[in-house]
């Protein structure tokens, strides 16, 4: 995040702690835990993350802390369309309820939240750093005509101990806020934080926000850890260095400022033969889809069943052809059997077409 | 900051973050250095008998205080600076001394790192310094045969060979030996290298001998692709850092081994009242020198490497890894002694006694000895002659022409070793 989005949102709404959402409620998933702030206008709606329950009041929860940005949602109709349609490109015996317009027209925002930690760093760090540097060398080769020389550089690195002060100020460190952060990124794909804005009341409209599960409390850890990779980035920045074999700052960790930052996730769901709900989820920015895209296997069974017909009517040829010509019976009748097994097995193939891609699909974890 | 005396603070890119990086080593300027007696004001010198420092007139004596450092002297890199600056070889060279004990203004050889003041005959270190002290000595090997054992050593070498006048030990009229500490690279580095070459195989075959109507067998030779990889370690790879026109560079080379691990951080005192000059072969004509010597020896590794020594089209690609340099001093006695009005040029190895050097060869004894071997030979074939026309010689003369071929190759190389030994 660049200081100049930082400095553009407005200092009072960074103190603001309650009522940063007019009209929010937080509700809560019974079956996934999940905690939302819901607008009055969708307050007890199935969850828009599972799909398995309807949300139920939490009014002991209050949404401490603003949004100090939020990335918004980039993805236009036609990506959203175009994106759903190479999701659902490949299934085979596609489910009825499983459309690209079925899931647009079901398809909303949902925010998710990051924690972000600004600080300011003060101690001492000491540290064995990599520097590059090269080396005269040579290739030789031999042959018909003798030895050739080729004279040629190798880079190398000399490591040297370090030292020093640091006195900087990070700011938007970024801390994951949900348990399954890493594993939900990993399912629909890393976000561009360049095109972020500063909160504003208003700015999400009538939407859901997911709440963090992780307090700031609990982060303190994870969070000196991002600051010491921040800034071990940099000592190596001020030292010019190409390469570290350990870096330790010993200081303290000053003025924490813990902020919301939220990004866009555009969920939908279909049903299946069965009548469960299957969620789909979309990267509001990239456009990346998630969810199982089960096949019908009504459908399959159903073309099954019109192609076993096939090798019964060979093998009914082949039976008529028997009785009709008993000299040709030991070469017709088996025949006639052979090639309708065939084509049975054959007919037997959209079947376990769409149960193997089922299997594959149910194998998928749950959206985190 | 703790240690901070330790540390140096350096340039930091990033503001409010600051650095410091470990002091560079102090770099001693080498000064001129005169040694005089502190006893009696005479001139010091290092005494090769006692190794330290010795007054002729007093008999004042210090030791030197040796740090032996063996293999751990330091090695240097090629790096992209070093070479920069070895390209530009000894740079501003100061060979202007004033001499502290008689005061006057001398000018020295270039290079002369010891010399005497010829007026009062003080001696003096490090009277010519290069601007870079990166081509300075690091360490040298200490002088430790004494004057006294030359004599002895020489004698044996003399009396050594017979191809040499039976006179020599008696009649050469041997200088006095200076000793000298001459200017050496010292390389190392590793070889890897991939070689593929064509290597022969002889194969044997029955075939059928039509006009003898039988079965016979043969050799022939098959040529079959082989390929193979080689690595090998050098380490203290010397290259003399003396001209080849002042010093005979194939006796310098006989003259190894020295012991490395008994190498000693550099100290002038070592050179007080001994010759020592700075290299005048600079270090990329010495690592020229050193990689051709290794190239040829990986020629012959890789043809070892064969299952068969005959080989051709033999390829080679052959890389360097961990090259490193050091700038050494090491001990040589040097004379030169005249025999029959000729002079011949001889060297001692200051740290083990090996004597290298020419040595003038009689070829009256070369060429009575040349046919002395074919004496046999020709014996055995004209005894054998006679025979033959009874019937009876075939056997002395088949062991005749043996006898020559063997007395051929005696001659051959006894020719040669002569000859190699004149020209050296």
């Amino acid at each position: 995040m660049t200081e100049s989005v930082l400095s553009a949102a407005p200092a009072a709404e960074l103190q603001e702690e309650l009522g940063w959402m007019p009209g929010a409620c937080v509700e809560a998933c019974p079956t996934c835990k999940r905690v939302f702030l819901v607008p009055a206008a969708k307050s007890k709606q199935p969850c828009p993350l599972c799909y398995r329950s309807l949300l139920a009041p939490q009014p002991a929860i209050v949404p401490r802390m603003s949004p100090e940005i939020v990335l918004p949602v980039q993805l236009k109709n036609e990506d959203l369309n175009l994106g759903l349609t190479s999701f659902l490109d490949k299934t085979p015996f596609r489910q009825e309820d499983l459309s690209v317009e079925n899931l647009v027209n079901r398809s909303q925002v949902v925010w998710w939240p990051l924690w972000l930690v600004d600080a300011d760093l003060q101690g001492e760090w000491t540290g064995t750093l990599g520097f590059d540097y090269q080396v005269k060398t040579a290739k030789e080769s031999y042959g018909s005509d003798g030895w050739s020389t080729r004279s040629t550089l190798r880079t190398q690195t000399r490591y040297e101990s370090r030292k020093g002060t640091l006195e900087r100020h990070y700011d938007d460190i970024q801390i994951p806020a949900l348990e399954a952060h890493e594993k939900r990124l990993h399912q629909i794909g890393a976000y561009q934080p360049s095109s972020a804005v500063p909160y504003r009341v208003g700015l999400l409209g009538q939407t859901i926000v997911q709440l963090p599960e992780i307090e700031p409390q609990a982060l303190v850890e994870v969070a000196q850890t991002r600051f010491h990779a921040a800034a071990e980035e940099e000592i190596m920045q001020a030292n010019a260095a190409q390469h570290r074999q350990q870096i330790l700052f010993t200081g303290q960790y000053l003025n924490l400022n813990w902020t919301k930052y939220l990004l866009p996730l555009i969920s939908t769901w279909y049903r299946d033969e069965e009548g469960n709900v299957q969620p789909v989820v979309i990267n509001g920015q990239s456009g990346r889809v998630y969810g199982k895209r089960l096949a019908s296997v009504s459908r399959a069974s159903r073309l099954t069943f019109g192609l076993i017909s096939i090798p019964v009517v060979v093998l009914l040829i082949a039976i008529i052809l028997s009785l009709l010509a008993p000299a040709a019976l030991p070469i017709s009748l088996p025949f006639g059997v052979g090639i309708a097994f065939f084509l049975a097995i054959l007919a037997l193939l959209p079947l376990i077409r769409a149960h193997h891609w089922n299997n594959q699909q149910q194998k998928a974890d749950e959206f985190k | 900051m703790s240690n901070e005396t330790d540390f140096l603070q350096v340039y930091s890119k990033i503001p409010g973050i600051t650095v410091f990086a470990p002091k560079p080593k102090p770099v001693q300027e080498r000064k001129a250095q005169t040694y005089t007696c502190p006893q009696c004001g005479g001139h010091l010198e290092y005494d090769l008998v006692s190794s330290g420092l010795a007054c002729q007139y007093c008999g004042y004596t210090a030791t030197i205080r040796a740090r032996v450092i063996g293999p751990t002297a330091e090695k240097r890199e090629f790096t992209v600076d070093t070479m920069k600056v070895a390209d530009q070889g000894w740079g501003k060279l100061r060979n202007l001394l004033h001499c502290h004990q008689c005061g006057a203004e001398l000018i020295y050889p270039q290079g002369a790192v010891a010399a005497s003041c010829p007026y009062c005959g003080s001696n003096s270190v490090n009277v010519t310094q290069s601007e870079n002290n990166l081509f300075q000595p690091e360490a040298l090997v200490p002088f430790v045969i004494k004057p006294g054992q030359l004599s002895s050593y020489t004698q044996a070498w003399f009396q050594n060979g017979w191809m040499h006048p039976s006179t020599l030990a008696e009649s050469a009229r041997m200088d006095k030996f200076v000793p000298f500490y001459l200017p050496y690279w010292a390389f190392s580095t590793r070889i890897l290298f991939d070689w593929e070459a064509e290597v022969a195989h002889t194969v044997s075959e029955r075939y059928y001998d039509s006009s003898s109507k039988s079965w016979k067998t043969r050799t022939r030779t098959v040529w079959r692709w082989e390929d193979g990889n080689v690595q090998k370690g050098y380490t203290n790879f010397l290259i003399s850092g003396v001209n080849a026109k002042r010093l005979n560079p194939n006796i310098l080379d006989q003259l190894y081994p020295f012991d490395m691990n008994k190498l000693v951080a550099f100290n002038s005192d070592y050179l007080a009242g001994i010759n020592a000059n700075a290299y005048d072969v600079d270090l990329n004509a010495a690592w020229g020198e050193a990689k051709k010597k290794i190239r040829d020896e990986a020629r012959d590794l890789a043809i070892a490497d064969a299952s068969n020594s005959q080989v051709r089209n033999l390829s080679i690609d052959m890389n360097y890894a961990d090259e490193r340099w050091r700038y050494l001093f090491l001990p040589v006695y040097i004379a030169v002694y005249m025999f029959e009005q000729k002079p011949y040029q001889v060297m001692v190895n200051g740290q083990t006694g090996k004597v290298s050097g020419k040595k003038p060869i009689d070829w009256k004894k070369v060429w009575l000895a040349i046919i002395l071997s074919f004496v046999p030979g020709l014996a055995s074939i004209l005894i054998g002659l006679p025979l033959l026309f009874a019937g009876i010689g075939s056997g002395l003369m088949i062991l005749g022409a043996f006898l020559l071929v063997i007395a051929g190759v005696i001659s051959f190389s006894i020719y040669t070793k002569a000859t190699g030994m004149e020209a050296l």
